[in-house]
C-alpha cells in the first residue's frame, strides 16, 4: 500500500507540463475574475454591500448580518460559464442572548415556546427550547433529522426556522422561528362560530399546499393538528412542528397514547400498521376540515380502541373488499363490529351544508383505506376550490385580534392527557360523548349560508369575537 | 449525505465552506499552522481507521470527516480531544447516514484505532469489548456530540464526493471497463488521501471529485477525453484543482513526516496533553 501511495504522490509532483498548464489556466482565469468582479461591482450585489458596511453600529456586526441574511440567491455563473453556488459559511449557534425574552408563549408536549426580540436587528420571533433529556443517549436522531429538514425547506405555508441557539449550557438549545400570532386551535377556541365555508376553504387549501409541497419532498408531518397550525394575523396559515413532536422524546414507545393525541390520527395507525406514509397526514387533513367548519374536533376519542371505533361507526365498518388487506392490520382483529347496526349514514346527511364537491373532497380524505385515500396535489386540484363560495382571499379576512389578548394558555390541549380522559374546555361547549348521535352534533355547525361571518362582524355585536377565557 | 440517499433534496450538493478569515484565526489559537494541519490530518486518519474497525462505508466515514474538519476550524485542539470529537463526528455521522451505530461500538472502535491511529501498521491494534466501557465514556461521546452539534451550528447538510466522482467517471465513456474499473479505484483512494486533512472545508466536493480523477488519469494513463478541458464540465476550474494539489501536497508531507514519529516510537498526538506536550516540542527545537 505504501509503495502504492509513494507512486501516485510522485506522478503529480513532478510534472513540469501540468504545472505549465496549470499556471497558465491560472492567469486566464485571474483576468475572467477580475472582468466578472467589476461586473458583479456594477450590478451591485445585496450581499457584497451588507458584508462590506464596516460602519455598521453594533458589536458583533458579522452575527446581527448572517442572522437576517435569508437564503438569497447563491447561485454564481463564472465568467466562463462554470456553475458556482456561493458557500455557506461554517458558523457556530449563537447566543440565545442575542435575543430578549419577551413572553411566554405556550408550553407544548416537549418544548417551551416564548416570544423574543433578536436585539440587533428588533425583530420578533418564536423560540422554542428543545427539552433534552437529561441521561439520554445524547442528542435524538429525530430531532437531527427534522432540524436538517426543516432548515432546507421554505414555503409560505410552513413555519420558516431562522437558526438555532445556546444558552449557557450545552443541553440548553433553542430553535428561532418566525413569529406567528395564532394557532387555530387556539384561535377557534376563542371563536364563537366555527369559520365561514369561503374562510375555511382558504385555510384548508394553504393547509393542502404546505402538505403537498412537503409530501414532493418526502417528509411526512405525522402530526397535523389543530395545535400545530400556526396562522398570522393575515389570515396565512404555517404548518409548525415538523415532526417536532419526537424532538426529545426517547424512542416511540415512550409517547403513550395519551401523550400524543389521537383524534387526528390515521386508521391504517390505530390498526398498527407497519409501513405508512403520507396519506397518514392526508387523514389529518380531513379531520381538519371537519373542524375548521363544525368548529368541534371530529373524532375526539379517548383511547386507541374508542377512536377507531368511532371512526367506523362513523365511515362504516371496513373488510378486505372495501379496504384490501385490513385484516392482516395487527388490530384489526380486535374491532368488532356491532351486531344490528343501523346503516351508516352517508357523508352527505351528515354534513348537508356542503355541496357535493364539498363532501366528494371530503370523503376523498376521510377514505379508510390509505390506498384510496386523496394526495395532496389532487387535493389541491379538487372542484371544491374552484367552485362557489369561493376561497376568500386572506385580505378579506378581518385581521385576527393580537396574541395577548387571545391566547388560552394549554389547560385543555388536545395533546394533553387531561383532555383525552375528558373534562376541559370543549367537553362543556357540548363534544358529544361516546353515546351521542353523530348526526344531533353536526346541527351544532353554523348553516353553510351564514353571511354574517365572524371576521365581518364587529366585536360589539352577538355573532363577534368572543375570547373565552378559562 | 451521498447524492441518492440524501432525505435532503432541495439541498444543493455544496459544502459549507471556510473563510480566509477563519482559517486565520484558527491559527491563532496557540497552535502554529504547521501543528493545526498536522493534528487536522491526525484526526481525519484516526477517524478512517476508527470506521473500518466498525466496517462504516466510506461515504458515512467521509461525512464524519467533514464534521471533524469543521469543527476544528472553529474549535481549538487545546479544548477539545481529538479521539473525544472523532466519537461525537462518527455518532452523529451514523445518523445523518441512517446506519445506526450503537455508541458504545464507536467508544470501543475509536479507542482501539487510538493503539494506531495513522495505520502505519508498526503497532498492532487490539479490539476492546464496547461492554467494558462504562458511562463515562458514553456521556463524553453525548458531550463531544453535542459540542460539534452547536459548535457547527446544527449546520449538518454535508456532501461527500465519492458518489460524485463515480458518476463524472461514468459520464466520461470511458469504452474499457478495466480502466473504468482502475481509473475509479485509483480515484477513491486519491479521495480518501483528501479527506485526511482540511481539503474539504476550503474545496466543494465536486472539485475534489475532478482532481481525484484527473490524478487517477495521470497515475493510470488512461486518457480523459483527450486532453479537453473536461473538468469544465462538472464546473471546476484549473484553479480549483490546482488549491486541491497543493493541499494534498502538504497532508502528503505531513503523513509522511507524522508516521515516522510513530515508528520511532513516539505516542500520537490525540489528546489535549498530547497538543501541549507537542507544542513544547515545538518551542524546543
Ligand atoms: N413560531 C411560533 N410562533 C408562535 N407560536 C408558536 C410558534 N411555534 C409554536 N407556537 C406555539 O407553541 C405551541 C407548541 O409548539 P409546538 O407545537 O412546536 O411544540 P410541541 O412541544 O411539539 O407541542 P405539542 O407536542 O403539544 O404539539 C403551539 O401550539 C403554538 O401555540
Ligand atoms: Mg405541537
Amino acid at each position: 500500500m505504501d509503495t502504492q501511495k509513494r507512486s501516485r504522490w510522485r506522478d503529480e509532483d513532478e510534472d513540469p507540463e501540468i504545472r505549465e498548464r496549470l499556471r497558465a489556466e491560472k492567469k486566464k482565469k485571474k483576468k475572467l475574475r477580475q472582468e466578472k468582479k467589476a461586473a458583479a461591482a456594477a450590478v451591485g450585489s445585496e450581499k457584497d454591500v451588507s458584508t462590506s458596511s464596516a460602519a455598521e453600529p453594533t458589536t458583533s456586526k458579522a452575527e446581527a448580518t448572517n442572522a437576517t441574511q435569508s437564503t438569497a440567491t447563491n447561485l454564481d455563473l463564472t465568467a466562463d460559464g462554470l456553475l458556482k453556488f456561493k458557500p455557506r459559511p461554517i458558523q457556530s449557534c449563537r447566543s440565545v442572548e442575542n435575543y430578549e425574552r419577551l413572553n411566554h408563549i405556550d408550553e407544548g408536549t416537549y418544548g417551551v415556546v416564548f416570544k423574543g426580540r433578536e436585539m440587533h436587528t428588533n425583530q420578533i420571533f418564536a423560540l422554542k427550547k428543545l427539552k433534552l433529556e437529561k441521561n439520554s443517549q445524547g442528542f435524538p436522531i429525530t430531532s437531527l433529522r427534522e432540524i436538517r429538514t426543516l432548515r432546507a425547506i421554505e414555503h409560505q405555508n410552513v413555519v420558516r426556522i431562522e437558526e438555532l441557539v445556546v444558552g449557557g449550557s450545552l443541553d440548553q438549545i433553542y430553535i428561532v422561528m418566525e413569529y406567528v400570532d395564532h394557532d387555530l386551535r387556539e384561535l377557534m377556541k376563542a371563536m364563537r362560530e366555527p369559520f365561514l365555508q369561503s374562510e375555511a376553504k382558504t385555510l384548508l387549501r394553504q393547509l393542502l399546499s404546505a402538505v403537498a409541497y412537503m409530501h414532493a419532498h418526502f417528509i411526512i408531518h405525522r402530526d397535523l393538528k389543530t395545535s400545530n397550525l400556526l396562522i398570522t394575523t393575515a389570515a396565512v396559515l404555517k404548518v409548525a412542528d415538523f415532526g417536532l413532536a419526537r424532538y426529545y422524546s426517547d424512542p416511540v414507545e415512550k409517547m403513550t397514547p395519551l401523550v400524543v393525541t389521537l383524534w387526528y390520527r390515521a386508521p391504517e395507525l390505530l390498526l398498527g400498521a407497519k409501513e405508512y406514509s403520507t396519506e397518514v397526514d392526508m387523514w389529518s387533513v380531513g379531520c381538519i376540515f371537519v373542524e375548521l367548519l363544525t368548529g368541534k374536533p371530529l373524532f375526539d376519542g379517548k383511547s386507541e380502541i374508542n377512536q377507531i371505533k368511532r371512526i367506523f361507526d362513523f365511515l362504516g365498518y371496513p373488510d378486505n373488499n372495501s379496504w384490501p388487506g385490513y385484516s392482516r392490520l395487527p388490530h384489526a382483529t380486535t374491532i368488532n363490529p356491532p351486531k344490528d347496526r343501523p346503516p351508516t349514514p352517508s357523508l352527505r346527511s351528515r354534513f348537508p351544508f356542503l355541496t357535493s364537491a364539498g363532501v366528494d373532497l371530503l370523503s376523498k380524505l376521510l377514505q379508510l383505506d390509505p390506498k384510496q385515500r386523496i394526495s395532496a396535489a389532487d387535493a389541491l386540484n379538487h372542484p371544491y376550490f374552484s367552485e362557489d363560495p369561493k376561497p376568500k382571499p386572506t385580505s378579506e379576512f378581518l385581521p385576527f385580534p393580537s396574541t395577548s389578548e387571545t391566547r388560552v394558555h394549554g389547560d385543555d390541549s388536545p395533546g394533553a392527557p387531561a383532555v383525552v380522559h375528558g373534562g376541559g374546555a370543549d367537553a362543556e361547549a357540548g363534544l358529544m360523548s361516546d353515546d351521542d348521535d353523530e348526526a344531533t352534533r353536526i346541527l351544532l355547525a353554523s348553516p353553510a349560508d351564514n353571511k354574517n361571518g365572524l371576521f365581518r362582524e364587529d366585536t360589539q355585536g352577538g355573532a363577534g369575537f368572543q375570547l373565552r377565557f378559562g | 449525505m451521498t447524492s441518492e440517499k440524501s432525505p435532503d433534496p432541495l439541498a444543493p450538493i455544496t459544502n459549507a465552506l471556510a473563510t480566509a478569515d477563519q482559517v486565520l484565526v484558527s491559527h491563532t489559537r496557540g497552535l502554529s499552522a504547521d501543528l493545526v494541519a498536522r493534528l487536522h490530518y491526525t484526526g481525519g486518519s484516526l477517524a478512517q481507521v476508527s470506521g473500518a474497525i466498525l466496517k462504516l462505508e466510506t461515504q458515512v466515514i467521509a461525512t464524519a470527516l467533514v464534521l471533524f474538519h469543521r469543527f476544528h476550524l472553529l474549535a481549538g485542539f487545546l479544548e477539545h480531544s481529538i479521539d473525544d470529537t472523532v466519537k461525537g463526528c462518527l455518532y452523529i455521522a451514523t445518523m445523518l447516514c441512517e446506519v445506526p451505530v450503537n455508541p458504545r461500538d464507536i467508544v470501543a472502535a475509536v479507542e482501539a484505532a487510538c493503539d494506531d491511529p495513522l495505520a502505519t501498521g508498526f503497532k498492532s491494534i487490539i479490539r476492546r469489548k464496547p461492554a467494558s466501557f462504562g458511562p463515562q465514556f458514553l456521556n463524553a461521546l453525548y458531550k463531544a456530540q453535542l459540542q460539534v452539534l452547536t459548535t457547527l451550528g446544527f449546520d449538518m447538510h454535508v456532501v461527500v464526493p465519492y458518489t460524485l466522482c463515480l458518476e463524472y467517471l461514468q459520464a466520461m465513456n470511458i469504452s474499457e471497463a478495466s480502466d473504468r474499473a482502475l481509473l475509479g479505484q485509483r480515484a477513491w483512494n486519491y479521495l480518501n488521501d483528501m479527506m485526511k486533512s482540511r481539503i474539504c472545508i476550503f474545496q466543494q466536493p465536486n472539485a475534489m471529485a475532478v482532481t481525484a480523477l484527473w490524478l487517477a488519469s495521470r497515475e493510470t494513463e488512461v486518457d480523459l477525453l483527450d486532453g479537453e478541458r473536461w473538468w469544465t464540465i462538472f464546473d471546476v476550474d484549473t484553479e480549483d484543482m490546482g488549491h486541491i494539489l497543493v493541499l494534498l501536497r502538504e497532508s502528503k508531507a505531513i503523513a509522511i513526516s507524522e508516521r515516522d514519529r510513530l515508528v520511532k516510537g513516539l505516542e500520537p498526538t490525540l489528546r489535549v496533553e498530547d497538543v501541549t506536550a507537542r507544542i513544547n516540542e515545538e518551542a524546543t527545537a
